[in-house]
């Protein structure tokens, strides 16, 4: 797959995790603090277009990972973390998503949630695909 | 694709005959596996040239611009370069990476890992990696 394909997929999902999250977000919200209505600027959901996409970008460096260490792949996830939450970070501080110290660790928390999701979710489909291959390959494997 | 085998009692009288709308590479496979009995590569180690059985191949792994054919215990150059041999080859032998072809009859088991790809552990205990971009060929050819 190309690079822009992996950046437009990632963005997709990547925009689809941030409406979840602020969803989650204002029902919590609703249930915790009776809010009923979602007031917002016009531009917000554009804001999450443009964040999505310069989240997306970093997955140019974790994607080609195949000839890398362990070890090495730990750093790369690390700094794609740190980029991400930086561009979380500055992308609400200008669109204006949180206002207050306890607003952004809102935001921060949420990040947090939907980064782990998504690489667990990616790992139970890789472990899911792994047992049906162990199975798969039982009954072809030479006899040694 | 329906088999039946019938034992005879001479060799003059083994024969194997397919029913086939097309002859697909699966088949024309069998067929020079049934008309040559055992498909083999030339292969050189330090010492002479040889015919290596592919049965016997764990993988092949090229490492500047040398093609390296790998058996349980040894190793072994070959002229072949990989898209050559991918194209040579039985559906017994896919491509895990972009330097690797491997025979999948002598993988043991494989583990998901992250960022999607997998660690295959062969028969003989060594562990090689299938990219993420090739899991799904892997997938394709055990019918999964």
């Amino acid at each position: 797959m190309s690079k822009a394909r992996i950046i437009v997929k990632d963005m997709m999902i990547i925009m689809a995790a941030m409406i979840v999250g602020l969803g989650i977000q204002e029902t919590l919200l609703h249930f915790f603090k009776g809010i009923r209505m979602i007031e917002m600027p016009w531009y917000i959901p554009l804001t999450i277009v443009f964040a999505a996409f310069l989240c997306a970008l970093p997955s140019a460096f974790i994607n080609d990972m195949d000839h890398l260490t362990k070890e090495q792949i730990n750093v790369r996830i690390y700094l794609h973390f740190i980029c991400l939450k930086l561009v979380v970070t500055i992308c609400g501080y200008v669109f204006g998503w949180y206002s207050t110290g306890l607003e952004y660790a809102a935001i921060l928390i949420v990040f947090l949630i939907i980064y782990v999701s998504v690489w667990l979710i990616s790992w139970w489909f890789g472990k899911r695909d792994a047992e049906s291959i162990n199975r798969a390959l039982k009954g072809i494997q030479d006899k040694e | 694709m329906q088999v039946k085998v019938k034992t005879v009692d001479r060799a003059s009288e083994e024969r194997a005959e397919i029913h086939a709308v097309s002859i697909t590479k699966e088949i024309r496979d069998a067929i020079n596996l049934l008309e040559h009995n055992q498909q083999s590569i030339p292969v050189t180690d330090s010492e002479a040239t040889m015919l290596c059985p592919l049965s016997q191949i764990y993988y092949f792994d090229s490492v500047d611009n040398h093609t390296f054919v790998y058996t349980k215990d040894n190793c072994y150059k070959t002229k072949y370069r990989l898209y050559e041999l991918e194209a040579m080859l039985s559906c017994d032998f896919f491509r895990c990476s972009k330097s690797m072809i491997i025979n999948i009859r002598k993988i043991a088991s494989v583990k998901a890992e992250i960022n999607a790809r997998m660690r295959a552990v062969l028969l003989n205990g060594e562990a090689v990696i299938i990219s993420r971009n090739y899991v799904k060929d892997l997938k394709e050819k055990l019918g999964i």
